[in-house]
């Protein structure tokens, strides 16, 4: 009886443990969602100090192309603009499963595109 | 010594080993209970610690990338665009002071000290090339 009993406790023992070890183990990691958004800004923000959106059309997706993938090269971020679809980063890019780039945010814009006020989405993603 | 009181002696004997292995896992679960708070506490002090210097480096890396280092052409300032050497010891020291870091780097260059917590903001120096400004502290 008195053996059942200390397995028992020794059970209940290791399952406390089991639960409160992992909880110990993981890291909190830093809230960095306003510097991501500060980022996007800064992205924009460079291009346009560039000279990009001057004359901003087709025409000019080989210099923002460039642009974009310096970007790229130092940060590791995609950059892409959803609507006139210049990235960055080969392959498709959103917020859901199976897209080969996640989106990890996005800033609505509005710019004369081809002599048109166009909206669309300025995003960074993984 | 009669075998009645003999018999009673044993049994407390019993009841005493009884006691004092019941003791035994209380005592190991409540050390083992202390020492898991002892860490938590000082886990949670960490990454508030942390996040802390984070935010802190968040707010002079904006303030310098907005009005802090930029270029001013005709009293208009321009956000994004940095002259260097705006950043000197003495503006990432009164920086420094200003959001309560032990130690802050600013600079175009990726600093070597890993240990710092470290942030990037994107830019363009004055030639308007593509740059990282690195604020760095702890």
């Amino acid at each position: 009886m008195q053996s059942i009993e200390a397995a028992i406790s020794l059970l209940v023992l290791l399952s406390i443990s089991a639960s409160v070890m992992p909880l110990l183990e993981e890291q909190r990691d830093i809230d960095d969602s306003l510097y991501r958004v500060q980022l996007a800004e800064d992205a924009w923000r460079v291009l346009y100090l560039r000279g990009d959106f001057r004359d901003f059309g087709e025409d000019k997706r080989g210099t923002i192309e460039a642009d974009m993938a310096e970007i790229t090269r130092q940060t590791g971020l995609c950059v892409f603009m959803d609507g006139v679809q210049f990235t960055s980063c080969r392959g498709n890019m959103g917020t859901g499963a199976g897209q080969a780039h996640e989106i990890t945010v996005s800033l609505s814009r509005t710019a004369i595109f081809n002599g048109t006020p166009r909206s669309f989405a300025f995003a960074l993603g993984n | 010594m009669t075998a009645q009181v003999r018999s009673r002696r044993a049994g407390r004997g019993v009841l005493s080993l009884d006691a004092l292995f019941s003791l035994v896992p209380i005592l190991v679960m409540l050390l083992l209970v202390m020492e898991i708070e002892a860490v938590s506490v000082k886990r949670s002090e960490g990454a508030s610690h942390r996040q802390q210097v984070f935010d802190k480096l968040v707010s002079a890396a904006d303030y310098t990338v907005k009005s802090g280092a930029v270029v001013r052409e005709g009293g208009i300032r321009y956000p994004n665009w940095v002259n260097e050497k705006n950043i000197t010891n003495s503006y990432t020291d009164s920086l420094r002071e200003r959001v309560g870091l032990n130690s802050l780097y600013m600079g175009f260059g990726e600093p070597s000290d890993s240990s710092q917590i470290c942030i990037y903001r994107l830019v363009v120096g004055q030639e308007k090339a593509i740059k990282r400004l690195f604020v760095c502290g702890g």
